[in-house]
């Protein structure tokens, strides 16, 4: 029986890391202001359950979102090793798993020194390459890893049937060697950028969460942590942008790595707070921002809606420091 | 520990929340969201990791185990709205059959599996259990004899958490909670300050041609245009009238505690407020919100009998607002109506009552506790009547609504539309 009570229906116990079982949400909204990122309560609350049950998050919503970059801040903020897989078309349960050293058992079967069965064949530990995914169960560290299964989507179906037997039990079935369990199962994050549906089988083994785009408010703390060197009415202005372009019906709606994105360009471009962002400054670089060309090809049109968001915001931010002094 | 692990899956959740949440699945499965098969267990889960103390936590808990589809989310927060209120009903219910007094009512329900607090730092109050008891305070016998309130002793309160270990909580110290509603309300009372009038002079900063005064002024040229005067929105000192429904089924929604305070800054930050509480009857309680502390609110409010948890009719509170109240509002006068709408009086003397409010005020904002979300519909027949005379309906439930509800506002021009539908949820 488990610490926290539940037992799974194999009677196999649900194990939690040791350091991360008991993480509290003070602690965690702790790591997430060490390393800046800024999330909302729903996230939090989901993300500190997903760390006390040791179950696996699946975190869709639009790229550019910070999906990737949760499991970054959970392997930094917990001190941890991040192991990440970044899924495509054809990914294969060898470039996943695990993989036979063919060259070295050839070579080893042909020196003779091992057999092909039995004791002592070339089945063994010496002659198998890890993936990530077997790597982030045989971790010997008291903390567990972070795995990133990014973008999973992009992933063939019959990819995620490979993960359910890890994300369920955080064991793997090798038939050479046995089943590998995990002694300190890692923190599974998994991302989806919904371009297709994903398994039932798969979204039940997880905690889900979608995150939407952030608020002007949320966006403009990301700024001031992100990009500091911003002074606070050009970043007001830059969001007020960003949140004016997600209103316009869009190919591809700029997410916050945008922002940021566009915001660091600024300040290389000499930004300041006595600079306006005006329609010529948001063409030259609507690339930052924009990344399909009928939406960079619709820029003119929605220039005067876009500076004048621009002016808005920043008037108000001045006019807020004005009332703060 | 349990041992009741030996049969198979077991969740240690009291039976009262585990029906609910069977109900919830069932009701969600209905509602042709795309449960997981084993969403309840999940649900249970997480509730019984983390308590059922607090609304949003809870909603997002049960979002993470029962959702897989964004586009389930509307759903599921419609239906949450109704498995939250039934819970809290029956946490209440427990409670209310109690006969003891209550300062000798158990701490928690039945919580055999309970963890140890997850505060880092066991000296500190904890503040799961300081949020059940602000809740649940107020959910208590409002006939008993002895309000936990204005006990001095310290009142331990109930509420159904896993880590809900018995603890005592002052009441006053339920009041002062962490989150910072200074800073929003200033904002929101800045913005409703600067907000513009619905008229237009040449005396303020402009923002358009006035086209007009250009014509009237090119009479004097043989009717060429010569110069381009602009006009500029009128800015008006700021008055504010809150309207705020304290029936049952808001309550059930809105944390008494945050609606206090909240309201209690805005007192703090306007030049001249006035407050009005209403379920089926209206009652001006502007002084006691006007006091120095959350917790003298309480007692001015006890003292004022001011009543909670009612039906709603907002046409007959506007009505009497209206008739003894008449100068409550004028052109000066933001006015902002707090309600979930759920009218059970006659929509025509709230039509008549918004449309008073409209014509007289200088803005209607609509803020609801239920359009916390960017997927509401204001199709109940109050909002629906009340809709047409509102400037603005956002949603209020939190600190983070009003900083949305002061971004907008703040932004705000009069002539681009506002409301929580253009709200970005995090």
């Amino acid at each position: 029986m488990s610490d926290d009570g539940f037992a799974t229906p194999g009677g196999t116990e649900r194990v939690t890391g040791p350091a991360l079982s008991d993480v509290t949400e003070r602690e965690l909204r702790s790591v997430f202001d060490e390393m800046s990122y800024v999330a909302d309560d729903d996230l939090i609350t989901t993300v500190l359950l997903g760390l006390r049950l040791g179950k696996p998050l699946l975190i869709e919503g639009e790229p550019g979102a910070g999906k990737t970059e949760l499991a970054k801040v959970l392997a930094h903020g917990f001190d941890t090793e991040l192991i990440r897989l970044q899924c495509y078309e054809g990914l294969a349960a060898e470039n996943a798993l695990y993989e036979w050293n063919y060259t070295k058992q050839l070579l080893a079967v042909q020196a003779g020194d091992r057999g092909v069965d039995g004791d002592g064949s070339v089945f063994d530990e010496d002659y198998l390459l890890e993936r990530p995914l077997l790597r982030a169960l045989r971790s010997d560290d008291d903390t567990p890893q972070v795995l990133l299964i990014d973008e999973v989507d992009r992933a063939d179906e019959e990819f995620e049937a490979l993960l359910l037997e890890l994300l369920s039990d955080f064991q793997l079935s090798i038939p050479e060697l046995g089943t590998v369990t995990a002694s300190v199962p890692p923190i599974v994050v998994i991302t989806s950028n919904r371009t297709r549906g994903l398994s039932d089988a798969l979204k039940r083994r997880c905690l889900y969460v979608h995150v939407e785009p952030p608020s002007f408010e949320k966006e403009r703390e990301i700024l001031r942590r992100k990009v500091p060197e911003l002074d606070e009415a050009t970043a007001s202005a830059v969001c007020a942008v960003t949140q004016e372009l997600r209103d316009h019906p869009l190919l591809k709606q700029p997410g916050v790595a945008e922002t940021l994105d566009w915001a660091r360009a600024l300040v290389d471009l000499g930004a300041d707070g006595d600079d306006q962002i005006t329609a010529d400054r948001i063409r030259s670089t609507a690339g930052f921002l924009l990344k399909e060309i009928e939406d960079i090809d619709r820029i003119d049109e929605l220039a005067d809606d876009l500076t004048a968001a621009a002016r808005d915001a920043r008037d108000s931010t001045a006019v807020d420091t004005d009332q703060k002094r | 520990m349990s041992d009741q692990a030996d049969d198979g899956p077991t969740v240690p959740t009291d039976e009262r929340v585990r029906f609910r949440i069977v109900e919830f699945t069932r009701a969600l499965r209905a509602a042709d969201v795309d449960v997981p098969a084993t969403g309840s267990l999940e649900a249970a889960r997480v509730l019984a990791e983390i308590g059922v103390v607090d609304r949003t936590r809870t909603r997002a808990a049960l979002r993470g185990a029962l959702i897989t589809s964004p586009s389930d989310i509307r759903t599921f927060d419609r239906l949450f709205a109704t498995f939250w209120r039934a819970l809290i009903a029956d946490i209440e219910d427990d409670h209310g059959a109690d006969s003891v007094r209550p300062d000798e009512r158990p701490e928690v329900l039945d919580l055999p599996e309970a963890d140890p607090t997850p505060s880092a730092d066991a000296s500190e109050p904890d503040a799961e259990i300081d949020d059940a008891g602000s809740m649940l305070a107020f959910g208590s016998d409002s006939d008993s004899e002895e309000d936990p309130l204005l006990d001095d002793e310290r009142e331990t309160v109930a509420g159904y958490s896993r880590h809900g270990e018995s603890s005592t909580v002052s009441p006053r110290g339920a009041l002062e909670s962490e989150v910072d509603l200074v800073d929003p309300v200033s904002r929101l009372s800045d913005a409703l300050a600067r907000l513009t009038d619905r008229g237009y002079t040449s005396n303020a900063d402009p923002t358009r041609i006035d086209v007009r005064r250009a014509l009237r002024e090119s009479h004097q040229t043989g009717g060429v245009v010569v110069s381009t005067p602009t006009e500029g929105p009128k800015r008006t000192a700021s008055r504010l009238l809150f309207i705020v429904d304290v029936s049952k089924s808001v309550l059930d929604v809105i944390e008494r505690d945050f609606l206090v305070r909240t309201l209690s800054c805005f007192q703090e930050e306007s030049r001249s407020m006035r407050t009005f509480f209403f379920d089926t009857s209206a009652q001006e309680v502007t002084d006691a919100i006007d006091t120095r502390t959350t917790a003298d609110a309480y007692d001015t409010l006890e003292r004022l009998e001011a009543t909670w948890g009612g039906g709603t009719q907002i046409g007959t509170a506007l009505t009497e607002i209206r008739e003894r109240h008449p100068t409550a509002v004028d052109r000066r006068t933001a006015v902002v109506v707090v309600s979930d709408g759920l009218e059970t009086g006659d929509t025509s003397e709230l039509e008549a009552g918004m449309n008073w409010l409209s014509r007289r005020g200088r803005i209607v904002l609509w803020w609801n506790p239920l359009a916390t979300t960017s997927t509401y519909e204001p199709t109940c027949r109050g909002m629906e009547t009340a809709l047409p005379f509102v400037d603005g309906l956002f949603g209020f439930a939190d600190e983070a609504d009003l900083r949305e509800i002061a971004s907008q506002l703040e932004r705000y021009d009069g002539t681009q539309p506002l409301g929580y539908e253009r709200t970005a949820s995090p």
